[in-house]
């Protein structure tokens, strides 16, 4: 008795212990990002940390009392070139929850995955806070970037503010850059695009700024490319093959 | 019944105020090795300060030279070619790199529908000659700098700024917006030829 006593004291400790080391050794983190979109303005943001369902009803409810009834997500199909159906918040009244509505048949029409952009249409009287929460990713990160003279709205797929840069850039979010990409920003303040960057040269071959980097009219001293905020996105028309990886290793250790 | 009249052609009007197109002004990436060459090089060789630059060369970065967009409207009842001269879009500005510009957008106010489309052709220009600036592409023709125009190209949609979708400033597309500046004028070609020809003769006659 005594040694199963003890056996048992022993098995429920190394449980313990394991259990202890496990919390100990975690590497998750979890958090949350908040952005305001001001009122009557559009904004390209995108989903800057990971949830197992990454549906909108999921990791973006709004308010459900009316008062931000309307607001507008816009996602861009890359195959066609153009937006797909709307998608616009609903309350149900205060208390009762909402639901983001849209025509489009797909199925996954509402999931945004981290490494999407999206433009968010603010048509309220009032400034919206928009709450992500959920994981940061972490690992070998790839995120699909439509080529072959695509266009398509991206963003980082973690939640971190840097320079655009290419795979040469150290401490640049060091996106996949070929000779020919240009890539848009969208400027809140004046509602528009601002003047585009290209890419030139190949990266890591030469010197940044006379073979190779990114041009932008308004920063010719500048080669890095955009500053992109957390929770930010760009539209990007890639060249070169029809599907590119942007690859990331990334840990918040 | 008049009141309706007036308010669809004020709403009409509106629209019309609002129309307009935008484009990325930038021959970045616009070359393969299968299309034309969207660079722009030079025609004749020139020097800039110690660097002498071979005609069919890319031209130098710099203010050396100075380019700037120019549109024409597209009139469906005459789809092969503008009906309307070519005007001045700005900015204007100078090769970013070797033998590329990269101006950033370009709004042109008077395409209709927004993001319609529109004739579009690149002209550049010697910045400056013999201590004169040139702040147009005539300017620089009136006083025999040297100058080039790259061919006509039709953009079949421009970028639509306006919401709720704006679209980007769509792209001058591959092969677009190359010039060579400094082509000798017919002229001088001419001459050149009649001199040949002269020389011919003499060797003849010898």
């Amino acid at each position: 008795m005594r040694t199963k006593t003890l056996v048992l004291t022993a098995a429920i400790s190394a449980a313990a212990l394991a259990t202890s080391m496990a919390q100990v050794f975690s590497v998750n983190a979890v958090g949350y990002v908040k952005v305001t979109v001001p009122t009557g303005k559009l904004q390209l943001l995108a989903n800057p940390l990971n949830q197992p369902n990454n549906d909108l009803n999921i990791i973006l409810p709004l308010k459900d009392d009316g008062s931000q009834d309307g607001v507008t997500i816009y996602r861009f199909d890359p195959v066609s070139g153009q937006y797909r159906n709307a998608i616009g918040w609903a309350g149900n009244g205060a208390g009762m929850g909402g639901v983001w509505l849209t025509a489009d048949p797909d199925p996954n029409a509402t999931v945004i995955n981290p490494g999407e952009g999206f433009f968010v249409n603010n048509i309220t009287a009032a400034d919206v806070d928009l709450t992500f929460v959920g994981e940061v990713m972490q690992g070998n990160l790839s995120n699909p970037i439509p080529g072959n003279g695509a266009l398509s709205i991206r963003s980082s797929q973690v939640p971190q503010s840097s320079n655009l840069g290419d795979p040469s850039q150290a401490g640049s979010l060091l996106f996949p850059a070929l000779e020919g990409d240009t890539v848009y920003t969208f400027n809140v303040g004046t509602q528009g695009y601002d003047n585009a960057y290209g890419y030139f040269g190949v990266s890591g071959v030469g010197v940044l700024g006379t073979d190779y980097g990114w041009l932008h009219a308004d920063t010719p001293a500048d080669f890095g490319g955009p500053v992109l905020p957390v929770a930010g996105s760009f539209f990007v028309l890639k060249v070169g093959a029809a599907v590119q990886a942007w690859t990331r290793t990334f840990s918040v250790n | 019944m008049k009141k309706l009249a007036i308010t669809i052609a004020a709403v009409f009007a509106t629209l019309n105020i609002f129309a307009q197109g935008t484009v990325n002004f930038s021959n970045l990436g616009l070359t393969t090795l299968t299309s034309a060459d969207a660079f722009v090089r030079l025609g004749v060789p020139i020097t800039v300060g110690t660097t002498t630059y071979a005609a069919g060369a890319k031209a130098p970065a710099g203010a050396t030279f100075t380019v700037q967009l120019f549109w024409s409207p597209f009139d469906s009842t005459s789809p092969n070619a503008p009906t309307a001269p070519f005007q001045a879009e700005t900015p204007s500005g100078h090769l970013a790199i070797l033998g590329v510009y990269n101006l950033g957008t370009v709004t042109i106010a008077g395409i209709t529908p927004p993001g319609g489309m529109g004739w579009f052709e690149v002209k550049g220009w010697e910045s400056a000659l013999a201590g004169v600036a040139f702040n147009t592409y005539d300017d620089a023709v009136a006083a025999g700098a040297l100058t080039g125009v790259s061919a006509m190209f039709l953009l079949g949609g421009t970028g639509n700024p306006l919401p709720p979708n704006p679209t980007v400033p769509v792209s001058m597309g591959t092969g677009h917006g190359g010039i060579i500046i400094g082509v000798p004028e017919p002229a001088i070609l001419g001459l050149g030829l009649l001199g040949g020809a002269a020389m011919l003769l003499l060797r003849r006659r010898k």
